[in-house]
């Protein structure tokens, strides 16, 4: 009787399982930045506020208002020869607690000859328990530009709240005129609390985060360097293969969403999306 | 592809070990150990006495797993090759000559210049003595680098076993591009580059070079180990048992020399990692280039830091 009520539960709970696409390119028209096609299904969508001076804005908007356990998003995003575009999300995301499954996020990014994406999300928050597999693919020609960043937090310690337990993988492949330049995976599962505890991981730091500035090099990392004075949590920046790439740690999100901040502007002239400044 | 310059018969490690076996087993090692110790003796010209305990360790940890992972019982009064020996076949003991040489300190890949970010460690704080050292490298090794390279070990050994040259260009550019930092990619691209050259010109083997060009591009530190221990038909466990022990001994003699640590304690931080060896070559084994990962974050953190650190002893 117990296990019946128990797997008619779980068939509710996949049925009711959020499934998001959102596709789209971008192109040069006139000297203008010009979106194409636009696939978007589920609760994922994406919005394009008032054009501004420097290409195209657009702003995700996950109207489930969070991602649960067996959630699958795909998110497809391409910018055509000399577009312009910058994504960011409309508030953080949330990960909440996954019973079953664990949540799916695939992005593909890809950045035409002369193109410049700029992937500016607000923070990922991941509550206890909560288990996630992303998946970023990047795509560059030699010529292209992006800047990119991404903060997880686990649990919101602001709120009393920490992550003790979880899934969290994430798979990064960088590619750079078709050669990989970049891979990574990290995973932290199981006892996420103790594991972030130890020295070498976080010793007990609930943010972490990672900037990829493409192109990069020494004089960049050197410009970025020079605020090292103002850095409220660990960061450290270095350039190879092409790319620059910074790595933050801090003891909560709010430092490192200031030190984030800090070395975006430095890497960039493009003025940050203004929700991340609210 | 690849032929195995040793007989067919040594390529299995079936050891065969019975107790009086492992008394005269013992023997050899105090013997080799000796052998070993005075060639490098009069390959390395600086911290003999270093060399000498470390080799002696190279041969327990080596031995211990060649011993353990087959652990099949002679049941039968005939003797055998490996029994006359001195509980040893001919393969397995080129099988130890080679890995102890390949993986000895002295092995001229310029290991002692790097300490994977344990320099910034040990000026930030994080480490200070034997105990915090231990946890850093513990951390390195089941949730960091050591597992991963690990991993790319392992599947470089299948790949250039089956003569799979589309998978080991696959794991090569992966391994390659597998790196947090600028100094960590040179670390083991370095390494990587000089553990080929030498193979060729010293410990070369029929096949060797066709599994170099299938990787057709950098050969990073792991990656060269796993193709160059393949391509002599030494197994995975003793190869990957040898190149963790050398992983973990230089990040504990970078550490010694840092905070800094007597050999004593040195000794008993590498004793007391000895499980950790032992169940990230198991996991590693059975793992597949999807199940990478890591999760040392301030590690990779202080390989990144170390860049700005102002006065230092390594290059990583």
């Amino acid at each position: 009787m117990r296990s019946g009520i128990a797997s008619a539960t779980a068939a509710t709970f996949a049925a009711n399982r959020a499934r998001g696409v959102v596709r789209f390119g971008v192109h040069l028209a006139d000297g203008v930045t010009r979106r194409g096609d636009l696939h978007e299904s589920g609760s994922l969508r994406v919005r394009f506020p008032s054009p501004e001076d420097d290409g195209l804005s657009a702003m995700f908007v996950n109207t489930a208002g969070g991602i649960a356990g067996g959630d699958h998003f795909d998110i497809a995003i391409a910018a055509d020869e000399g577009a312009r575009l910058t994504l960011t999300t409309a508030a953080a995301e949330k990960v909440y607690r996954a019973p079953g499954a664990a949540a799916r996020l695939d992005i593909s990014l890809k950045v035409d000859e002369g193109a410049h994406l700029g992937w500016l999300p607000q923070e990922t928050i991941l509550f206890d328990r909560a288990r996630i597999h992303r998946s970023f693919e990047i795509d560059l020609a030699e010529g292209a530009s992006l800047l990119l960043c991404e903060i997880v937090v686990f649990g919101r310690a602001a709120m009393g709240e920490t992550m003790r337990h979880g899934e969290f993988v994430d798979r990064w492949r960088m590619r750079r005129g078709g050669r990989l330049v970049f891979a990574e995976t990290m995973r932290l599962d199981g006892e996420i609390g103790e594991k972030l505890a130890r020295p070498a991981l976080a010793a007990g730091g609930t943010a972490i985060g990672t900037a990829l500035i493409v192109p990069g090099d020494e004089s960049l990392v050197e410009r970025i360097r020079e605020a090292s004075d103002g850095f409220g949590g660990e960061v450290g920046i270095s350039a190879w293969n092409g790319f620059a790439m910074a790595r933050f740690c801090a003891q909560d999100a709010a430092r490192l969403r200031a030190d984030m901040m800090t070395v975006l502007g430095r890497a960039s002239a493009v003025p940050l999306p203004r929700l991340w400044l609210n | 592809m690849p032929g195995p310059r040793m007989a067919k018969s040594t390529r299995m490690a079936i050891p065969g070990m019975i107790t009086p076996t492992a008394m005269r087993m013992i023997t050899a090692i105090t013997i080799m150990a000796t052998i070993i110790t005075m060639i490098m003796a009069t390959i390395t010209t600086t911290s003999i006495a270093a060399t000498s305990i470390t080799t002696v360790m190279d041969i327990t940890t080596v031995m211990g797993i060649i011993t353990t992972t087959t652990p099949m019982l002679m049941t039968t009064n005939e003797p055998d090759a490996a029994a006359t020996s001195g509980g040893m076949t001919e393969g397995e003991a080129a099988a130890l000559y080679r890995l102890m040489t390949w993986l000895s300190p002295s092995f001229p890949v310029g290991a002692f210049a790097y300490s994977s970010g344990i320099e910034w460690a040990v000026e930030a704080g994080d480490i200070t003595d034997a105990t915090s050292l231990r946890g850093w490298l513990s951390a390195m090794l089941t949730d960091g680098s050591g597992f991963c390279d690990g991993v790319f070990l392992a599947r470089t050994h299948a790949a250039t076993s089956a003569a799979d040259a589309a998978a080991l260009k696959h794991i090569a550019e992966l391994a390659a591009a597998f790196v947090p930092s600028r100094e960590r990619q040179l670390e083991t691209t370095t390494q990587g580059r000089a553990f080929i050259e030498i193979a060729r010109a010293a410990w070369n083997s029929p096949g060797l070079d066709t599994s170099i060009t299938a990787c057709d591009g950098p050969i990073v530190y792991p990656v060269a180990v796993g193709l160059v221990s393949a391509a002599h038909g030494i197994p995975l466990a003793p190869a990957l048992h040898a190149f963790l022990h050398a992983v973990v001994s230089n990040w504990i003699s970078a550490g010694s020399r840092l905070i800094p640590l007597g050999q004593t304690d040195s000794q008993r931080v590498l004793a007391s990692l000895e499980p950790d060896v032992a169940a990230t070559a198991a996991r590693a084994t059975a793992a597949s280039l999807d199940d990478l990962g890591s999760a040392t974050f301030r590690a990779d953190l202080a390989s990144v830091r170390h860049e700005t650190q102002y006065t230092r002893l390594f290059r990583s």
